[in-house]
């Protein structure tokens, strides 16, 4: 691909927590408008992944690059500015602020009220139940509605790469797949998508391309529709002998 | 044989003290002897406080209240009975009596603990900030009580004068006694429950350990030994004021138990050693000297400032303090002892 | 006891409640943001009045100008120690934040006392503020009706602040969850920098009022209002603002009237009455008798 059209790339990274090594040395890209899956079973590293690329956790090697700068030296805060947003793990939905105000957080960046209001229509537009709770507290949604105020959250920055930690953990199914449907629109409207998931097949049908990784190391990669076909992929992840 | 080893050092420890506290007594001048016992009370008041903020994460701020309430318990019954029958309104069998001053240490401590216990109550099984807080709050109100209810305290005018029972031998029995009690607690069962609570309450609790029976028992020997202390501080200045045992002196022991290492005994006494002789070489700074020509005037007030600046270092660059949590021991000491022999002469290569 | 002697207390004590209401709101955003318990709030309050005094003792500055002197003053004061001493340990825990406060707040007291002595000193206020009004027989002094009206007008300032404006939700974002907030965007040193020129503008406030209210000021006086704000402030409610400054009011007048009805020999025991609202506040109810805006643990 093209390094005009690369939103994100990392090259050969390795990061851990204090002694503990995750991550040894992954390649990974992420093309303009595509949506691209992390998929691997629990503690594979796909979290540690989505932290170094944000900068909560220190590269200790290789770079991670955005739209071709270097971000590896970069504190989470700046960003947000740079357009990169994230909903984490476990959505993290600020409790003690309404629905309203988590989305005006995620908006902190953005200077021209006029803009503001924009992204909040195209928020309420992707996610009606949101504009419904609009005065709640975060902290009184269900899972559900938390995970789409994560997402909305981080679409009001107009990012041009958007990162989702585990979006369908701890969500009903049907629910699950009407937040992963929401992805196609916001891929239209501008922006790539980073998923990490544990739920393969789910995931897999929403992207474009994946990587699966397996103890912090890629192992495999691929147009997501082959990888749903590939025999390993099956075994291990889709639950078919 | 291993019996014997393991009696060995404390049984050396001990002589070594004897030897120390005759020399003291004999060579060095009244003046040193004071403040040899000073920084006796200091190493109690120290490792006192270890064991609850040191070991069990339980941060008091309420030692110097412990000390005032132990202090006017033994005070009520060594002072000289006339004085307490002109001063005082105490019940005629308390103002009767006069007693020497062991029975007044275990009085001391007890109501020490008791005081403790009953004021600080609620705080247990919150969190160290709100525990902090009561204990702040217990001291705020024992200086406030003792300098108001003067029909039993005599106001902030104060107790005096309390017979002068404490000398180097009482001070360091009881130091040598306590230091040895505190080593031998951290390496039991309860020591390292304490402990553990202190690192991680929680998953203390999960092995299984009574988090707020360790508190409990820690505070309970914490608050005790500090009442020893204060009455010992009591019967060496010969006074009682209120206003001594305000946040000044919870300051001064929080100081020396962070310089020395918030979890070592070591530590403790160092730290008690330090501070006590900064105390004694400073002081005489304040009142004014004269340095190549300039005439600096008095600046009360000077001491205090330099010790909270030297603590906001510490908890900055060094906050595990000098020996962190570890003790000196007789390996280490060897350990030492090698390492500098080997500087002097290095072992010859073979060829 | 008449009922008028109680609403003569009472008003007396508006002024200290909005004393320690100020100094509470400084200690909730703090603690709040931060973890911070910070005891050297009290002396902060003391460099507020005392660059107030100094403005208008040596300076022979007008009252308007002490009072900028008193914010200024401690602004300065309170940004330098956030950079200087709390900066370094604040990955270190809430116990240490706290023993640091209390170093920092023994080396400001000594070093005022070292320079100017614990000498008490006349505080110039201005003639209009002195005089008292009677009305239906209760004394009603004008700096009363001042310091309230001065304290109800930032308090819904801070409100609206803290509510509205999109720096005030992520100071409320950070108290909650610090990580996410960066996350946003949200520069938490910044956000932290700004809760420390917030508590110590309002200690300084409050610092101005005493000397106002009470004439004089002295080094040591950082002392007085630190335990009472800081109960107040757990009243209220972690990082509640409008809870802190309830509890401000409720400490205060509480102290008042419980010292009001004491024997004059006992008056001293005032440190008691707080005491024991903590005892039992923690008792039943420690986390405050309003929400608090922290994670529940």
């Amino acid at each position: 691909m093209p390094s005009s059209e690369v939103t994100l790339r990392l090259r050969d990274v390795h990061a851990g927590y204090g002694k503990m090594e995750v991550l040894f040395g992954i390649d990974l890209l992420v093309g303009d408008g595509e949506i691209v899956a992390l998929v691997g079973s629990n503690g594979a590293g796909k979290t540690t992944t989505l932290r170094t690329i944000v900068g909560q956790v220190k590269a200790r090697a290789g770079t991670v690059e955005f739209l071709g700068e270097d971000i590896s030296r970069e504190p989470p805060y700046a960003l947000t500015r740079k357009g990169i947003a994230m909903s984490p793990e476990g959505r993290a939905v600020l409790g003690n602020l309404s629905v309203f105000e988590n989305l005006r957080l995620g908006a902190y960046t953005v200077k021209d009220s006029v803009r503001f209001k924009k992204e909040l229509e195209r928020v309420y537009a992707l996610f009606p139940r949101l504009k419904e709770r609009e005065r709640q507290s975060g902290g009184s949604l269900s899972g559900g509605e938390q995970q789409m105020l994560a997402v909305g959250r981080a679409l009001m920055s107009s990012p041009r790469l958007l990162l989702l930690d585990e979006p369908s953990l701890g969500i009903a199914p049907n629910l699950a797949r009407t937040i992963f449907a929401t992805f196609q629109e916001i891929r239209e409207e501008g922006s790539s998508i980073l998923i990490v998931e544990q739920n393969v097949s789910l995931s897999l049908r929403a992207s474009d391309r994946a990587y699966v990784m397996e103890r912090g190391h890629i192992p495999l990669e691929g147009e997501s529709q082959a990888l749903l076909e590939n025999p390993h992929v099956k075994a291990a992840y889709l639950g078919v002998a | 044989m291993k019996t014997l080893r393991r009696i060995l050092g404390p049984i050396v420890g001990l002589g070594l003290l004897v030897l120390l506290l005759f020399g003291v007594d004999r060579l060095f001048p009244p003046y040193y002897h004071h403040l040899f016992v000073l920084f006796g009370v200091n190493i109690i008041l120290t490792v006192s406080l270890n064991i609850t903020n040191g070991f069990t994460g339980l941060f008091s701020l309420g030692h110097g209240g412990l000390m005032l309430a132990a202090g006017y318990a033994s005070a009520y019954l060594t002072m000289p009975v006339w004085w307490k029958a002109a001063h005082l309104s105490l019940p005629s069998w308390l103002t009767n009596v006069h007693w020497p001053l062991f029975p007044a240490l275990i009085v001391g401590g007890l109501v020490a603990t008791l005081f403790g216990f009953v004021l600080t109550a609620p705080s247990f099984r919150l969190k160290g900030h709100y525990f902090m807080l009561m204990t702040l709050g217990f001291n705020i109100i024992m200086v406030s009580v003792g300098e108001n209810l003067i029909a039993f305290t005599n106001g902030a005018k104060g107790m005096c004068p309390i017979p002068t029972y404490t000398n180097l031998w009482w001070v360091f029995g009881i130091v040598a006694f306590l230091v040895y009690f505190v080593l031998r607690l951290k390496r039991s069962k309860l020591g390292r429950a304490m402990i553990a609570v202190g690192k991680d309450q929680t998953l203390a609790e999960t092995m299984g350990i009574s988090a707020s029976r360790a508190k409990m028992a820690a505070f309970a020997i914490s608050s005790f030994f500090t009442g020893v202390g204060g009455v010992l501080l009591v019967h060496v200045i010969g006074n009682l004021f209120p206003t001594h045992f305000g946040l000044d002196i919870v300051f001064d022991v929080v100081m020396m138990l962070i310089i020395g290492g918030m979890g070592s005994v070591t530590g403790s006494i160092l730290g008690a050693a330090i501070v006590t002789g900064f105390v004694e070489l400073l002081s005489p700074i304040q009142e004014g000297f004269t340095l190549f020509g300039f005439a600096f005037p008095r600046m009360f007030g000077l001491v205090q400032l330099l010790f909270a600046v030297a603590l906001i270092l510490i908890l900055i660059f060094r906050p595990y303090g000098i020996m962190g949590e570890r003790e000196l021991s007789l390996r280490s000491l060897g350990n030492a002892a090698r390492f500098v022999g080997r500087l002097i002469r290095p072992r010859r290569s073979v060829a | 006891m008449s009922f008028q002697y109680v609403v003569q207390q009472i008003l007396n004590a508006l002024a200290w409640g909005s004393m320690l209401g100020l100094m509470a709101v400084g200690y909730t955003l703090l603690y709040g943001v931060l973890g911070l318990v910070n005891f050297a709030q009290g002396e902060i309050f003391m460099v507020g009045a005392f660059s107030a005094y100094l403005a208008m003792a040596l300076g022979n500055a007008p009252f308007w100008v002490g009072l900028f002197a008193a914010v200024g003053g401690a602004v300065i004061a309170g940004v330098i120690l956030e950079r200087v001493a709390f900066r370094p340990v604040r990955k270190a825990g809430g116990i240490t934040l706290f023993i640091t406060s209390l170093a920092v707040s023994i080396a400001i007291k000594n070093l005022y006392i070292m320079g100017l002595t614990n000498k008490i000193r006349p505080f110039k206020t201005p003639a209009f503020l002195r005089t008292v009004h009677d009305w239906h027989g209760l004394l009603i002094y004008n700096n009363t009706i001042a310091i309230v009206a001065v304290t109800l007008v930032i308090t819904v300032a801070l409100l609206l602040f803290i509510n509205r404006t999109k720096t005030g939700i992520a100071m409320r974002a950070v108290a909650y969850d610090r990580e996410t907030a960066e996350l946003m965007g949200v520069n938490t040193n910044r956000v932290i920098v700004i809760a420390f020129i917030i508590a110590s503008a309002l200690a300084a406030i409050a610092g101005v009022f005493w000397g106002v209210r009470f004439g004089s000021v002295q080094p040591t006086m950082g002392y007085v209002p630190v335990i009472s704000a800081f109960i107040a402030a757990v009243l209220g409610g972690v990082g509640n603002i409008a809870g802190a400054m309830v509890g401000g009011f409720i400490i205060g007048i509480g102290e008042t009237l419980f010292v009001a009805f004491l024997p004059s020999e006992l008056i001293g025991l005032r440190p008691v009455f707080v005491w024991a609202v903590l005892f039992v506040l923690l008792l039943f109810k420690p986390s405050g008798l309003f929400p608090a805006n922290i994670k529940p643990s």
